[in-house]
């Protein structure tokens, strides 16, 4: 790990999540009875907070004997209360910022996040992955392009040109990432990801999630994260997107058995998951 | 070796006329090997009392294992002797707190803070070693093996099992069996229950060739869904249904809730023993002070 990682994690460790989520874990938590579902729905849906959640448990403060891949599972493992009060700490960091030097849209960003989790969980289904798996799946669309969030508020004004060259050139980030930062935020995310111990599925995931020319020897999961992240793509507000949409490279077609556009028409459930996405984003009852 | 159990109630210590046969001591058990090695689970108010017998054969030796640090679980060591007495070797092992990220030491010796106790821990005299716990991590103590699992509960809980002279014993600690927190028409449901009995296998296997389990069993079904879900104890039915599934043939109810008289205890173990009437395996015995067994 080079120097300048290390400073992108120690900043990302001290990275507060979303203000959304925030306000809902303090608002749950707050009465006596808050339903159990109801954390773990809010925590899986802040890809923020199931990343250091993730992390937090698979550290050697818990030193635990097995790991754990998911929220719920951890829930089961450790007991609702442990999850409940690793969110609220991490909660009590603070909200972070909606707007940032980089320009980086956040709202936008994490819409895209939970879309493309719920298009990987759509297409598990589709091609008859164990519901278990499914929400490993779910993790791995929310969390591709948790690199984009360390760069944009690791390195600000560097992260801003490379959002406005992207959209002046139609280009996908990745390439304009690589020529002016020397990386890009799949090799970003997913050092982090390793740096965190997630489990290994889940890094190589964020790692190849672009990477197209290696298509061939993805398993399922890379595969369907690559489909769900162009699923997601499509959905995308026009004017909010930073990255533009790619072809399906040969192997994730076969595996599918459908091109892009005939797998956005497949899956059924997608316009009921954008809308809850996108509700999700907003703040309950006006912003704090 | 020999099990005795010091205290046996949760929550909080409950002495008076209504709780004299079973005891008011919060949690504390005491494991004795054939070779005379003290393994002792957990410091509640009933670990007072070991550690003045304990003293009659100083310099006291013995290993504390701490399943987790709520007060009916802690609350005693300040009041253990053998701490105060030049010579004794006492090794505390535990977990490392992950929510408040704070060790074993830190959070015992808070409870010996001036403002709550008149002696702090530095002025103790004898030899204390701490050990933080991984989990499934293994402890040698002389002719005691000591392994963990994290059990169901509130918050961080090692459940410990004891291996010695080729018999081996285990304690829960609290724990409360995991609930779906799922409705059955939730999406989640099936999910959730898959990964319930993924951790059902794992304790089970924790548990395989136990010879005697002393479980948490502070609810009767009725008192438990009327509200306690989620307060992190088990009931005399769950407790006898893990002993059953893990084949273990004796098991012992401990963990008495701190309202709970000695009448109610008897009433409820005649009913349980009724209830299972021409079943054999496993034994169940209502856990009381002062109770002595060899496992």
């Amino acid at each position: 790990m080079s120097a300048d990682n290390r400073k992108l994690f120690e900043m990302v460790e001290r990275m507060p999540t979303f203000s959304q989520s925030v306000v809902r874990i303090l608002q749950l938590t707050s009465s006596g009875d808050a339903a159990p579902k109801e954390l773990v729905r809010l925590v899986e849906h802040d890809p923020i907070l199931t990343m250091k959640v993730l992390k937090l448990v698979n550290s050697a403060y818990f030193g635990l004997g097995r790991q754990v891949t998911s929220i719920k599972q951890g829930v089961v493992y450790i007991g609702v209360n442990t999850i409940k009060h690793l969110a609220i700490s991490i909660a009590a960091i603070g909200a972070l910022p909606r707007e940032n030097a980089a320009g980086f849209d956040m709202d936008a960003f994490w819409t895209h996040s939970l879309v493309t989790g719920s298009a990987a969980r759509l297409i598990a289904q589709r091609q008859g992955i164990p519901r278990n798996d499914a929400t490993t799946w779910f993790i791995a669309g929310l969390l591709h392009d948790i690199g984009q969030v360390v760069l944009a508020h690791g390195m600000p004004a560097e992260y801003r040109t490379v959002l406005k060259a992207a959209r002046e050139r139609g280009v996908c980030i990745t390439g304009v990432e690589r020529e002016l930062l020397g990386t890009d935020h799949a090799e970003i995310g997913s050092l982090l990801g390793a740096h965190w111990k997630l489990p290994d599925e889940l890094v190589q995931t964020i790692a190849h999630h672009h990477d197209a020319a290696a298509a061939a020897s993805f398993p399922p999961l890379g595969m369907a994260i690559f489909a769900a992240n162009q699923v997601a793509k499509l959905t995308d507000h026009p004017d909010r997107a930073v990255s533009r949409v790619e072809p399906l490279p040969d192997a994730v077609r076969q595996w599918l058995g459908l091109s892009l556009e005939d797998l956005v028409d497949v899956l059924d459930g997608l316009p009921a998951e954008l809308d809850a996405a996108r509700a999700f984003v907003q703040i309950p009852g006006g912003r704090p | 070796m020999k099990l005795t159990m010091r205290g046996c109630r949760g929550s909080i210590p409950s002495p008076g006329p209504d709780t004299v046969r079973y005891g008011g001591n919060t949690t504390c058990l005491q494991v004795e090997t054939a070779a005379g090695d003290v393994v002792i689970i957990d410091a509640g108010s009933g670990i007072r009392q070991l550690g003045l017998e304990l003293m009659a054969r100083v310099p006291v030796r013995c290993a504390i294992f701490i399943t987790h640090t709520h007060w009916d679980h802690i609350q005693g060591l300040p009041f253990f002797t053998p701490l105060f007495v030049p010579g004794s070797e006492v090794l505390i092992c535990g977990s490392f707190d992950p929510v408040y990220r704070k060790s074993l030491p830190e959070i015992l010796s808070q409870q010996m803070q001036y403002c709550f106790f008149p002696v702090s821990d530095t002025e103790l005299k004898g030899n204390i070693s701490y050990e933080t716990l991984r989990e499934g991590q293994v402890v040698q103590y002389g002719s005691a093996t000591v392994r963990n699992i994290v059990m169901s509960h509130p918050v961080f809980d090692y459940g410990y099992r004891v291996n010695a002279d080729g018999r081996s014993l285990f304690f829960t600690g609290d724990f409360e069996p995991p609930v779906n927190i799922y409705a059955p028409e939730d999406d989640e449901y099936e999910e959730y229950a898959a990964s319930i009995t993924a951790q059902r296998l794992v304790l089970l296997e924790a548990l395989r060739g136990v010879d005697t389990l002393v479980i948490d069993a502070q609810y009767t079904e009725t008192e438990y869904r009327a509200g306690k879900v989620g307060w992190g104890h088990g009931t005399y039915h769950t407790a006898i249904a893990l002993a059953e599934d893990a084949g273990i043939p004796r098991v012992l109810l401990t963990h008495h809730d701190p309202t709970r008289t000695d009448d109610a205890l008897d009433e409820i173990h005649a009913g349980l023993l009724a209830e299972r009437a021409g079943r054999s395996s496993p034994e169940v015995i209502m856990a009381r002070e002062g109770l002595s067994l060899e496992i």
